[in-house]
């Protein structure tokens, strides 16, 4: 596998980065869909459908227009679409209720929400909706050429989990969304690179991946659903994942288990002795040592970029130790994703590497905190939330850490109260302890993580059975990963701070 | 039908789950009770889509809180 270094270019906005994109690559291959059966999109058919499609969102009245994720084609081009109508497209989750998508279409004023059939669970009535495959019958007259936009324009809103219990819509602009391509640091994805996309559009993470895969001129290739990605890494052979590190988890458990179940556990573990020995010594040889092994793996790249949460060194090491590099990425919706990386050449094991070029990142008080061209305008129309959230013109990341001697940087906590998944999903405590406090049964509730999951810990006023009620009800309105998992009742109330906050 | 689902649930988790202090009921809570990963109900789903040639939508694993829940939302794809 070629890693090639990718020149930095700064395209000034997302509309600027999708044009240049579409030049003299017309019959090169980008988009193949693997819902579809592996249906393909050359870059030409893209950028004809893409410039349709603009027609069509310019036509609308909708200013601000939400798209339900999922990994279609018809669902990027809308995506995009919408930004380079210069309007604000506002991603949101797949498979929601329509009770819990209103408050995103209210904080986020949508006025049209487009969405694949069978996507939402029940009927939004709160705003105008359409099906994507009938918005895209529309008629409407292609662009004859790109518009150009000012950096600073309103591009997209993103969600995230505040801390208060309320989801903040992130405001980020066409310079924002255009960012991605100002890595620097070496990316395998050169031209023809396959990548297999996997993670949701709603996350800003994953957005950013995928426009850094089309401005790199990647073959991109829409995974048919989570479920079948193990199956589809056989099949694509990608040359790089973007991960959250609850999928390193699944991969590295069918690695042990294809071990396990070839009796070869002794004869690897003895390589990997070896082979650790002689990299000591400078030599490494894990490309041709674990070459056998990687290929009966089927499938799984050399190289896996994982962010959205914490990586154990551990599960780094694993990885490692067979020659599959894990680059920890840090970054936050507020940044426009990526704040500081790891990269071939710089990589150390439980830091999130060096801040990127384009942002400075400096420890106040033990949090950590970005300035930066990547930063937000704001949380969308909730001016006192921006003002918290900044510390003058620095970024207040409500992560706690330190740079090593060396620069790198490293995550010890966080100063705000938010539990964050391994899937990479971030859940406020609060937002949850608010839907429990509806039920009459429970006085006091305070929720935690526990091992991964969701526990509530609650001091009750009523039945067992009302609150157990309670909390099942409300497992199946919310999306899986906020699930409450566990919880218990304790006979007394919870220690208060001097304001009656609950000490955590 | 359901009652066939529910056993085959049951007997896939029995095989996977080696621990005999787990008794495994229908009323048994998947993270809860078995402990499972999210990892680990995908690769469920993925099983029973095999088994009984159908897809499971994403939007269903919500309703999939215990065994029960698994087995009766499966039959309902099932039979349709």
């Amino acid at each position: 596998m070629k890693h090639k270094q990718v020149e930095q270019q700064n395209f000034g906005t997302v509309t600027e980065l999708l044009r240049q994109s579409c030049l003299n690559r017309e019959d090169q291959l980008l988009f193949i869909e693997k819902r579809k059966d592996g249906h393909r999109i050359t870059n030409r058919r893209w950028e004809q459908e893409l410039l349709e499609t603009v027609g069509k969102v310019r036509n609308l009245e909708a200013q601000h227009i939400g798209v339900i994720c999922d990994l279609t084609y018809q669902c990027i081009l809308c995506l995009y679409a919408v930004m380079v109508a210069g309007k604000v497209v506002v991603p949101l989750e797949a498979d929601l209720t329509a009770d819990s998508l209103d408050k995103y279409i209210h904080k986020a004023d949508i006025e049209l929400l487009l969405y694949n059939e069978d996507r939402i669970d029940g009927t939004v009535s709160r705003c105008e909706t359409l099906t994507i495959p009938e918005f895209l019958a529309r008629p409407g007259k292609a662009l004859s050429q790109w518009p150009t936009w000012e950096e600073g324009r309103n591009a997209c809103i993103f969600f995230t989990s505040g801390t208060e219990g309320e989801p903040n819509g992130v405001l980020l602009t066409q310079k924002n969304m255009a960012f991605v391509t100002t890595y620097g640091a070496e990316r395998p994805l050169n031209r023809n690179a396959r990548a297999l996309l996997f993670l949701p559009f709603h996350h800003v993470f994953s957005f950013l991946t995928l426009t850094a895969c089309i401005s790199d001129g990647c073959e991109i290739y829409l995974s048919g659903s989570i479920k079948y990605v193990s199956r589809e890494l056989s099949e694509v052979k990608p040359d790089v994942l973007v991960t959250v590190p609850m999928f390193n988890e699944l991969i590295r458990s069918r690695i042990s288990k294809g071990i396990h179940n070839s009796g070869k556990a002794g004869q690897i573990a003895g390589l990997i002795k070896l082979s650790n020995a002689l990299r000591r010594l400078g030599l490494d040889l894990r490309t041709p040592l674990f070459r056998k092994l990687r290929e009966s793996l089927g499938g799984i790249p050399q190289l896996l970029i994982t962010g959205g949460s914490a990586v154990s060194v551990e599960s780094i090491r694993f990885f490692d130790d067979i020659g599959i590099i894990v680059l920890q990425a840090y970054g936050m919706t507020e940044t426009s994703c990526s704040i500081s990386t790891n990269s071939l050449k710089k990589n150390r094991h439980g830091s999130v590497g060096h801040p990127r070029p384009y942002n400075q990142v400096r420890i106040k008080d033990s949090e950590i905190q970005v300035r930066g061209e990547n930063v937000m305008k704001g949380y969308y129309k909730d001016p006192q939330a921006t003002q918290r959230a900044f510390d003058g013109d620095w970024f207040r990341t409500g992560d706690l850490g330190y740079f090593d001697r060396d620069g790198y940087l490293f995550i010890t906590g966080r100063k705000k109260n938010l539990i964050i998944l391994s899937n990479g999903e971030n859940v406020s405590p609060e937002e949850l302890e608010t839907q429990l406090l509806q039920c009459d049964a429970i006085e006091e509730v305070v929720v935690m993580e526990r091992q991964g999951h969701i526990h509530a810990e609650i001091f009750p006023k009523g039945e067992e059975a009302v609150i157990r009620h309670a909390i099942d009800s409300l497992n199946h309105r919310n999306p899986v990963y906020k699930r409450i998992v566990s919880w218990e009742l304790r006979d007394t109330p919870f220690d208060k701070t001097s304001s009656l906050k609950i000490r955590r | 039908m359901y009652q066939e689902i529910l056993q085959n649930i049951i007997n896939y988790w029995k095989n996977i789950i080696d621990d005999d202090a787990i008794d495994i009921t229908p009323q048994s809570n998947l993270m809860d009770d078995l402990s499972l990963s999210s990892v680990e109900m995908l690769n469920s789903l993925l099983m029973l889509e095999d088994t009984y040639g159908v897809v499971i939508p994403e939007k269903s694993l919500r309703h999939m809180v215990t065994i029960e829940d698994v087995a009766r939302v499966l039959t309902e794809i099932v039979q349709k």
